[in-house]
């Protein structure tokens, strides 16, 4: 017996587009890239920019791809800055400034561990901690959302 | 797999070359700022899968309300008295089995004197502004199947349908750009689940938004602040475009730069809707609102009357509990409990706000029960011959179709299949239900399948 069944549309959602955009998963991986992206500290920004690129479409980014990612990347950090800088005048004694950017990605790996993160690891592992890996995790979670990455073409 | 098919006109090229395009981006232009350009766009493209979109015929109502009690409550101790039935006790019913009376006191309300038990004495004194339909009738008399009949038309599980809300939204459109058009909450998880809000073959953007009897959807709340969300929103509406404008690129890119921006608006607008502890608390005391699951129906018209005031094309509410098969009179108190108060003052309150001039309220439930008793303190399931009724837009007041037998076994007067029911439903929403099609799989489908008569006899 064979069921004949014509082509179904490929659509996307507005509750998948908010899971794409808001969802603790989606972020964390974010982060995990671009993390695994900044770690390697000898490497250019528009290199970082072709890895992210052929992780997650397969393929290079055009120049001008690449330069967009650069401008987005400098104009998102300096809004994080500026935004925190605000976060942190109102409220000097709740952001301990001291804390080295590493234990975020300590705070990662212990999900790793065996069984159940607490959650209050997997809050604190997808927010940012600075300026900079904020800007990365919002540029590789672009990649993630894009209709490129979600579609089999 | 799809195949790319670069030499195909797109419907972008389309636009772009034809001589409508031009007047298109003129009045585009025209309006001015990049939010009226986009509204413009969206109104006048009628690629917009979701654009507001003529009916067959000028409607009688706008939206639906659909009140939904799972379980099927029983109409014979409720609002379907019947007088035969009370001095019938004890006797052997039409399909064996004792015929049992109602244990609930009834009394006419309103003009129309139509009857209530003492369960809704609230619903009741609305009783002029409904349209009851006491003939209906369907085909499975198990939850699962019914369920989805009654949500999709057809209980057969080989072939999912799309559920009534989105083949609303696929033959009307949405009013409201910054809402989903179909909306339903605190949903089902059993008989079907999804299915019963489900778009099945139909594009996805036509499935119902599930939310629940807290108001509460995932993800809803932005995961950055506003500034930084749209900068990296305008990167991801970047990377699209791009990909849109590449020649073979799937005609889908474009819905998913819209449902992008449905989303981001959805954040600033959905939860400032469903935060009902804003509403007065006159208003609160009307419905009933309180925590809990008590509370939760009360909660969930509250929500619905929200939803459909900002143009939500179909709402559906859902009550639990109504499966009587022991424990009926203790469980009909409670459940009216819950859902009375809330019923009546959702009616009131949609009534005063001038929403029932173009708003349809369906209430009821996927069957009725038997007459006779199942157990010491319990009723089955009776697909032969139930009640449901409307309210508000299209339908006349104070009025009632059909009917069942004496003893309220099996409907015998105005009959009123699952499929006529949807072909009346949509009728008085401006559609045919004979030409809303959509073809899928070699044939046309539509929400009655190959039945359905529209039983005009209701309309006002």
């Amino acid at each position: 017996m064979a069921a004949c069944v014509g082509q179904r549309d490929a659509t996307t959602v507005a509750t998948q587009a908010l899971f794409m955009l808001n969802s603790p998963f989606v972020r964390e991986q974010s982060l995990y890239l671009a993390d695994s992206l900044l770690a390697s500290r000898h490497q250019s920004d528009a290199e970082r920019i072709r890895r992210a690129y052929e992780l997650v479409l397969s393929r290079d980014p055009s120049p001008q791809e690449s330069k967009k990612i650069r401008t987005f990347l400098a104009r998102y950090k300096d809004s994080y800055s500026k935004l925190h800088e605000t976060a942190d005048s109102n409220q000097p004694h709740l952001v301990n400034t001291s804390d080295p950017p590493s234990d975020i990605t300590a705070g990662i790996s212990r999900a790793d561990d065996e069984g159940d993160p607490p959650k209050q690891t997997i809050e604190r592992a997808i927010q940012p901690e600075n300026p900079k890996q904020a800007a990365w995790a919002s540029f590789v979670q672009s990649l993630y959302a894009s209709a490129e990455f979600e579609f089999v073409r | 797999m799809s195949e790319s098919k670069p030499l195909t006109t797109s419907r972008r090229t389309l636009l772009k070359t034809a001589s409508c395009g031009f007047g298109y981006f003129a009045l585009a232009g025209l309006l001015g700022s990049a939010t009226t350009k986009a509204l413009a766009e969206d109104l006048l493209n009628p690629a917009n899968p979701l654009a507001p979109r003529r009916p067959n015929f000028t409607p009688k109502a706008r939206r639906i309300i659909f009140l939904y009690m799972e379980g099927s409550m029983s109409t014979l101790d409720t609002f379907q008295y019947k007088e035969a039935l009370q001095k019938s006790g004890g006797k052997s019913g039409p399909g064996g089995g004792t015929l049992t009376p109602s244990r609930f006191q009834f009394k006419q309300y309103g003009q129309s004197g139509a009857w209530f038990s003492e369960l809704m004495p609230n619903i009741g004194t609305r009783a002029d502004d409904l349209c009851f339909l006491r003939g209906l009738y369907t085909d499975t008399p198990a939850h699962p199947q019914a369920v989805v009949q009654l949500h999709t038309g057809s209980a057969n599980a080989a072939l999912t349908r799309p559920s009534m809300g989105a083949w609303l939204l696929y033959g009307l459109g949405t009013e409201n750009q910054d809402l989903p058009g179909f909306v339903t909450v605190n949903p089902t998880i059993d008989f079907g689940g999804a299915v019963n809000y489900g778009s099945a073959f139909l594009p996805a953007y036509y499935q119902g938004t599930p939310i629940t009897d807290q108001g509460f959807m995932p993800n809803l709340e932005a995961a950055s602040p506003k500034d930084l969300q749209r900068q990296q929103l305008d990167l991801i509406q970047g990377m699209n475009r791009d990909l849109a404008a590449t020649p073979g690129a799937p005609e889908a890119v474009d819905g998913v730069i819209k449902s992008y921006e449905l989303g981001f608006r959805m954040q600033d607008k959905v939860p400032a809707l469903l935060d009902i502890s804003k509403e007065p608390q006159h208003v609160l005391d009307a419905y009933g609102v309180k925590p809990g699951p008590w509370g939760s129906f009360a909660r969930q018209c509250l929500m619905a009357r929200r939803l459909n005031e900002a143009g939500v094309r179909f709402v559906e509410i859902r009550q639990p509990g109504w499966d009587h098969h022991t424990n009926l009179h203790q469980g009909l108190i409670d459940q009216c409990r819950m859902i009375d108060q809330p019923t009546a003052a959702l009616l009131a309150d949609l009534k005063q706000r001038g929403l029932l001039e173009d708003t349809l309220v369906l209430f009821g439930s996927e069957f009725g029960r038997l007459p006779t008793s199942e157990g010491v303190d319990g009723r089955d399931h009776n697909i032969t011959g139930y009640s449901m009724f409307l309210a508000g837009a299209g339908v006349k007041k104070g009025f009632s179709y059909g009917a069942t037998d004496e003893l309220g076994m099996k409907a015998v007067e105005g009959r009123m299949h699952m499929n006529d029911l949807h072909a009346t439903l949509l009728s008085l929403m401006g559609l045919d239900h004979e030409q809303l099609t959509y073809r899928y799989a070699g044939r046309n489908f539509r929400l009655t399948d190959v039945a359905g008569v529209v039983q005009n006899g209701i309309f006002a």
